[in-house]
C-alpha cells in the first residue's frame, strides 16, 4: 500500500471519528477515482473509525448522540462508496449476500442490534433489518422472502434469549436450517449458550459480529461452489 | 482562577417585598428595644462606643438602627475567600451557590456498618473524599469531636489536617473557648482566609466564645459567618415568621459587631434554624419548615446583599435511607432555589451526629442534580430549535441523528455519574446493587488509595506541628 492509500484510508477513518459527513463524502469520491476498492475503504477507513467510536462509546468517553452521528457519516460516505460497486461489473455479482437480523420477541433493544446492522451494510452486506420484538414467524419469514444466507438473532434479556432457541427450531421445522446461517449476540448470550441452541456463531461485539458473519458467509460460499 | 460555584438561574422568592420590609424593621425595633445579651466585656465595650446602648451590669447591648443599617451596608456583597493554593480561592456571594460539607461526631464505618465515634484518621479520609469531589467546592472541618484527641483540641487538630490534606478552602468552627487564635495562627501560616462559623446562642445571646470569635477573626480579615440557631417553640417563637425575625435580630448584631471591628470585613448570613420536635423535645431538623426557612433566609441575604450560608441540608434519618434522601432532597432544592451562597451539607446524618461516607457521594451527586435545577430553562433560538422541529417533521422523524442532539445535550441533560439508569436485566446482571451500595463501593476504592502526603512545605507544617503541640500544652492535654 502506498503512502497516498494510507493516508486516504486514515483521512477517512478520522472523519467518521470527527463525525464530519462532507468530508467522509468528499474523501469517498476521492477514494474512488484513485480505484480504491471500495472495501477496503470501508474497513480499513469508515469502519475502523466507526469501531474506535464504538469502543468510546462503551468505555463511557463518547455518548449516543456522537455514536450515531458517526454511523450516519459512515452511511453517507458508504453510499457514495456502494456507487462505485455498481461501476464495477465484475464485483459481487455472484455474491448477494443478504441478512436478516432483529432483535427477539419481547426484547426492545436496539441499540447492539442496530449497530451491528450498521457495520454488516458497511461491510457489503444487504441488510434487512427487522427492528425490535420480533416474532418467531416474523424472522423465518423474512428469511424465506429475503432469501436471506444469514439470520442475526439479538437478545439482551435473559429473560428473552430462549427465543432464540425457539427461532432455531422453526427453521428446522420448515427445512430451512441448511440454507441459513445463525448468528447470534447481545448482552444476554455468550459463545456456550450460542453452542447450546445450535448457533453457528456468536457476534461479543458489532465489529465480531461482522467478522464471524464473513467468516459464514466464505464458508457458505465455499459449500456452494462444491454443489455445483 | 477561582472556583465560583453555580449561577442562579432560578430563584425562589418566599417572601413578598412587604413582608421583608416587615421583617426588617421590626428586626431593628427589636435590636433597639430588647437588644442582645454579650458575654463579653470587650464585645459591649466596643458595641458600646459605636453607639449602643450597652448595660454592663445585664451585658446587653441595645442597637441604633442606623448603626445596624450602617453595618449592613460596609459588609462586601460578594468576596473571595482565599485557599492555600490560589486556584482555589472560592468566590462567594453575588448570584453564586457553592457546596461543601456537613459536620458531625460519629461516623457511619463503611466496612463495618457500625456507627462509632470518629478518630483523627476519619477526619484524614472524610477531607481526601471532599477534596476529589467534583461538586464540593469547599470544606467544612468534618468533626466536632475526635474520639482519639482531647476534646478542647479537636478543632484546632482538623484545621491543622485540613491544611494538610485538601487544595480546596477551608471553614472551621469554633465551638471551644480559645480555638480562635490557634486557627487563625495557622491559618497564617498557610496563608489561607477560613470561614469562621459564629453563631449567636438563642434568644438574643452571644457567648464568650463566640462574641471573642467574631472579634478575633474579624480582626484578621477572616470571613465571619454569622448564624442563628433557633428551635422554633423553644428558643424563639413557634411561627416561622417570628423565628426569622428573631433570627434576623441575632445575626444582625453579630455582623454588626463584626462590622464595627474591621469595616468591610466579609461576613455571611448564616442560617441553622428547625422547629422543636414536639413529641420529643430534640430538633426537628429534617423538617419541611426548615427548608421554607432556609429559602427565605438565602431571600433576606439578597435583600441585605451579604453573601449567605446554610448548615442546611440537615436530616433526622440515621442511615442513607429514603429518609435522608426526601429530606435533604427538599431541603437543597429549597435553600438553593432562595439563593444561599454556600450550602454545607454534604455527608451528614441524624441531626449533624453523623458523618457518612456513601452519603457524601450520594451528596456529590445530589448537588450535581441541583446545580441543573439552577440553570434553569435555556432559551435561545438554538435552545428552541423551531426550524429543527420544521425539519425532523412527523415519523419516522428521528432528532437523535441530528447535529443539534449532539452539540446541546451534554448542556441540557445532566448525566449521573452514581445513579443507576441501567435497564432492570442489566441492574439484575451487576448485582441488583442500590445507590448506598454503589456509593459503598466507589467510597472504598476511593479510601484503598494512599493517603496522599501532606500538601504543604516541610517548614509549613513544621510550623503546624508547632502550633499544635502549643495549643495541647496551653490546653493543658500534654505536658
Amino acid at each position: 500500500m502506498t503512502l497516498d492509500e494510507n493516508s486516504i484510508l486514515e483521512s477517512l477513518r478520522q472523519s467518521v471519528i470527527s463525525c464530519d459527513e462532507d468530508e467522509a463524502c468528499r474523501l469517498a469520491r476521492v477514494a474512488l477515482n484513485m480505484g480504491f476498492d471500495p472495501l477496503v475503504a470501508i474497513e480499513r477507513g469508515l469502519a475502523a473509525g466507526l469501531r474506535e467510536m464504538g469502543a468510546a462509546f462503551d468505555r463511557h468517553d463518547i455518548f449516543l448522540p456522537d455514536l450515531v452521528i458517526a454511523a450516519e457519516t459512515m452511511k453517507a460516505a458508504c453510499s457514495v462508496l456502494e456507487s462505485g460497486l455498481k461501476e464495477l461489473p465484475s464485483h459481487r455479482t455472484s455474491d448477494i449476500r443478504t441478512v436478516v437480523i432483529g432483535t427477539v420477541q419481547n426484547d426492545i433493544h436496539d441499540i447492539g442490534k442496530s449497530l451491528v446492522a450498521l457495520m454488516l451494510f458497511c461491510a457489503g452486506w444487504n441488510v434487512v433489518d427487522l427492528g425490535t420484538d420480533v416474532s418467531t414467524d416474523g424472522f423465518v419469514d423474512a428469511v424465506v422472502e429475503n432469501e436471506a444466507t444469514l439470520l442475526g438473532l439479538s437478545s439482551l434479556l435473559t429473560t428473552t434469549a430462549p427465543e432464540m432457541a425457539k427461532v432455531i427450531s422453526a427453521l428446522e421445522k420448515r427445512g430451512l436450517r441448511s440454507k441459513v446461517r445463525v448468528i447470534v449476540g447481545g448482552g444476554a448470550v455468550d459463545e456456550v449458550y450460542a453452542k447450546r441452541i445450535g448457533a453457528d456463531a456468536y457476534g461479543a461485539n458489532a465489529s465480531d459480529a461482522v467478522r464471524q458473519s464473513n467468516a459464514l458467509f466464505k464458508e457458505l460460499e465455499g459449500g456452494r461452489l462444491r454443489d455445483s | 482562577m477561582t472556583v465560583r460555584g453555580y449561577p442562579h438561574g432560578m430563584v425562589l422568592n418566599p417572601l413578598s417585598q412587604q413582608q421583608i420590609e416587615q421583617i426588617h424593621e421590626s428586626t431593628l425595633e427589636v435590636l433597639r428595644k430588647t437588644g442582645v445579651l454579650f458575654e463579653h466585656e470587650e464585645a459591649l465595650r466596643i458595641l458600646g462606643e459605636a453607639g449602643c446602648e450597652v448595660d454592663f451590669d445585664t451585658r446587653v447591648a441595645k442597637f441604633p438602627a442606623g448603626l445596624v443599617e450602617g453595618c449592613l451596608r460596609s459588609a462586601p456583597s460578594s468576596f473571595t475567600l482565599r485557599a492555600i493554593e490560589r486556584e482555589y480561592d472560592l468566590h462567594l456571594g453575588g448570584t453564586r451557590v457553592a457546596f461543601s460539607s456537613g459536620t458531625a461526631v460519629d461516623v457511619l464505618d463503611t466496612l463495618s456498618g457500625e456507627r462509632r465515634p470518629a478518630t483523627l484518621k476519619d477526619a484524614v479520609d472524610v477531607i481526601r473524599i471532599l477534596d476529589k469531589l467534583d461538586q464540593i467546592h469547599h470544606i467544612f472541618v468534618p468533626f466536632g469531636i475526635l474520639s482519639d484527641k482531647p476534646k478542647e483540641v479537636a478543632f484546632e487538630w482538623q484545621t491543622a489536617l485540613t491544611f494538610r490534606h485538601a487544595k480546596k478552602s477551608v471553614g472551621h468552627g469554633v465551638a471551644f473557648p480559645g480555638c480562635a487564635k490557634w486557627q487563625i495562627e495557622m491559618a497564617d501560616v498557610v496563608g489561607a482566609q477560613l470561614i469562621a462559623g459564629a453563631g449567636a446562642v438563642p434568644p438574643l445571646s452571644y457567648s464568650h466564645s463566640m462574641a471573642d470569635a467574631i472579634i478575633q477573626f474579624s480582626r484578621k480579615k477572616h470571613c465571619v459567618s454569622v448564624s442563628q440557631a433557633i428551635a422554633c417553640g423553644a428558643t424563639g417563637p413557634v411561627t416561622l415568621a417570628g423565628t426569622l425575625i428573631q433570627g434576623n435580630a441575632e445575626i444582625l448584631a453579630g455582623i454588626t459587631l463584626s462590622q464595627v471591628v474591621s469595616p468591610g470585613n466579609p461576613n455571611m448570613y448564616c442560617s441553622y434554624t428547625a422547629p422543636l420536635d414536639m413529641r420529643s423535645g430534640g430538633m426537628a431538623v429534617g423538617s419541611v419548615e426548615s427548608a421554607i426557612l432556609g429559602a427565605a433566609v438565602g431571600q433576606l441575604a439578597r435583600y441585605y446583599r451579604i453573601p449567605s450560608r446554610t448548615l442546611f441540608p440537615q436530616v433526622n434519618a440515621m442511615v442513607p435511607d429514603q429518609q435522608s434522601g426526601i429530606e435533604r432532597a427538599i431541603q437543597l432544592v429549597m435553600t438553593v432555589l432562595g439563593g444561599i451562597s454556600i450550602i454545607c451539607f454534604a455527608g451528614q446524618l441524624d441531626d449533624e451526629k453523623t458523618m457518612c461516607y456513601e452519603q457524601i457521594l450520594i451528596d456529590d451527586e445530589l448537588c450535581r442534580m441541583v446545580a441543573r435545577i439552577l440553570e434553569g430553562i435555556g432559551f435561545t433560538p438554538e435552545a428552541m430549535a423551531v426550524d429543527l422541529i420544521h425539519e425532523v417533521g412527523p415519523l419516522p422523524g428521528n432528532f437523535l441523528i441530528k447535529r443539534h442532539t449532539r452539540d446541546h445535550w451534554k448542556k441540557e441533560h445532566m448525566l449521573p455519574t452514581l445513579f443507576n439508569r441501567s435497564p432492570f436485566e442489566q441492574w439484575r446482571m451487576e448485582g441488583s446493587k442500590d445507590i448506598v451500595t454503589m456509593a459503598r463501593e466507589k467510597v472504598r476504592a476511593m479510601l484503598e488509595e494512599p493517603v496522599p502526603e501532606c500538601r504543604l512545605p516541610k517548614e509549613m507544617n513544621q510550623e503546624i506541628t508547632r502550633i499544635l503541640e502549643a495549643v495541647e500544652r496551653e490546653k493543658g492535654v500534654i505536658d
